[in-house]
């Protein structure tokens, strides 16, 4: 059983968006993974894909873990995001922009965390920005229709460093929201 | 040995770029230890217009002023600073008092031409920018440094430059040799010509933001008011402008609350210069826009606290495992 002060951090997004690759970034372990042979073809052309969840943790000083948490990204496995959801702290949702559907992604994935986008517990992170018609912009728009006003970043989550930006941006949104809410 | 001559003289800037805010605060205290023990005075300061800037070998935007400053040789004096002895020239972390004594003696004598410290009776270029961006009769601002030159399309955020974007091009534009043109209605065709001939798409944020943090002096722009409440209206793409520490967390704040700068002096704990430098770069942006006055006392409060956060401060510790919190350049 997992300690209730253990903070849990999910890593969400559609397949092929670098969630196992993040979590690797800062996890003190390599992440166990339960790759299995890609079928969805039509959604990503990547071998394989994350079919259950990747996990890593982070060890801290108080000899507590920080619980790293990749959900799988297709949706017929979306039955495990609210279990995963249950006293995570917060959600570094991955976006991959060369799909043509990016925006509208983030959507589906709002929808589904909306208790933690509500709570200011979600950044946004956009890879291969390059590599499609959506600017950052573009996700600010359909942020603001919806009445959030989450950090997007674009990112290149096989940089440390990327990955480091997302987590320390979640922890000031976190800390900011429980600061005004007091 | 004390010197007398330290009140007469006018003190020598010092700016730190890329270090651990550790050592920062290291250097400043003894800096302050080593004051009346040097020929001449020195302050720190917030901008890298500085006499002297102490930075990090590691930091690219040092690498990239470095570089500038060896083809202009405009004056500034570089100390670097880190854990391999970089020889009798730098600091060697931990900072100890008589290495820097010898430095900054050394940089002093260097400083040939005092003039970086005799503009602050004149603008800015955070606040010429900025004039220049609020005058409404004003379609582009053309920007001329040096051999290159560009374009700020205020109506399409857009940037365009002569030359592929890199650390190089935005030290060159935070440096305080810029002119800057402005282009009218009037000058529509002249504007179209001049866009035709450049190519490279700078990043609006990235470029204004290193702006406003690199050349606002510590002042806030004179159209901000320090007991004015003001609020974000989105956050700023720093997957493009860079992981500044600071930055995140009063952007964090002010897309919560609104809060005048003096409320997020006292929220963050930094100093007034940080924060002024901070709202300048928002400002610039377009992000910042004036609100009411947050109703409850949350502002008026002391310091933000990570120790309230699931009853034990695990912010603070995933910071720590982590060592996030110390990127401030």
């Amino acid at each position: 059983m997992i300690p209730e002060r253990e903070p849990k951090l999910l890593f969400a997004g559609p397949m092929g968006a670098g969630k196992t690759t993040a979590i690797r970034a800062i996890s003190d372990l390599p992440p166990v993974s339960t790759e299995a042979a890609n079928i969805d073809v039509a959604q990503h052309s990547k071998a394989e894909t994350t079919v259950g969840m990747d996990y890593g943790e982070t060890q801290l000083d108080d000899g507590s873990r920080l619980r790293l948490y990749g959900l799988p990204g297709q949706s017929r496995f979306d039955f495990m995001w609210k279990i995963l959801t249950q006293g995570a702290m917060g959600l570094i949702l991955l976006i991959d922009n060369s799909r043509e559907d990016a925006v509208q992604q983030m959507d589906v994935y709002l929808d589904a965390f909306e208790s933690l986008a509500r709570t200011s517990s979600v950044v946004i992170g956009v890879g291969r920005l390059n590599e499609g018609s959506a600017q950052i912009s573009d996700y600010n728009t359909a942020l603001e229709k919806r009445g959030l006003q989450l950090p997007v970043f674009g990112v290149d989550v096989r940089q440390r460093n990327d990955v480091l930006l997302l987590l320390e941006t979640l922890l000031h949104q976190i800390e900011a929201f429980e600061w005004v809410s007091q | 040995m004390f010197y007398a001559s330290t009140t007469q003289a006018p003190a020598l800037s010092l700016a730190c770029l890329g270090l651990d805010d550790r050592v920062e605060a290291s250097l400043k205290s003894l800096l302050g230890l080593l004051k009346g023990k040097m020929h001449l005075a020195w302050k720190c300061v917030e901008n890298f217009d500085a006499d002297v800037i102490v930075y990090n070998p590691g930091s690219l935007l040092a690498q990239a002023l470095l570089r500038r400053e060896e083809k202009s040789a405009s004056g500034h004096v570089f100390i670097p600073c880190s854990d391999e002895d970089p020889g009798q020239e730098g600091l060697c972390l931990p900072l100890r008092a008589e290495r820097l004594l010898h430095c900054l003696e050394a940089a002093a004598s260097k400083v040939v031409n005092p003039s970086a410290t005799t503009f602050s009776g004149q603008a800015n270029l955070c606040e010429r920018l900025d004039a220049l961006l609020q005058t409404k009769t004003i379609i582009a601002v053309e920007i001329l440094v040096g051999q290159s030159s560009g374009i700020l399309n205020p109506t399409r955020k857009m940037i365009l430059w002569s030359q592929a974007i890199d650390a190089d091009a935005v030290a060159q534009i935070v440096s305080s040799e810029v002119s800057l043109r402005p282009l009218y209605i009037a000058d529509l065709n002249a504007l179209r010509g001049i866009e035709h001939k450049l190519a490279e798409h700078l990043s609006w944020d990235a470029t204004l933001w290193a702006i406003g943090i690199g050349t606002s002096r510590g002042r806030l722009l004179s159209r901000l008011d320090a007991d004015q409440s003001y609020r974000l209206t989105r956050w700023p793409d720093f997957g493009l402008i860079g992981r500044r520490s600071s930055d995140l967390k009063c952007t964090a704040l002010l897309t919560h609350k609104s809060m005048t700068p003096r409320e997020l002096v006292a929220a963050t704990g930094f100093s007034e210069s940080r924060i002024n430098g901070f709202l300048n770069a928002c400002a610039l942006c377009g992000l910042l826009e004036q609100a009411q006055p947050a109703s409850s006392t949350a502002t008026a409060r002391a310091k933000i606290s990570s120790e309230g956060f699931f009853s034990g401060g695990v912010l603070q510790r995933i910071r720590r495992a982590l060592a996030l919190g110390s990127h401030n350049a």
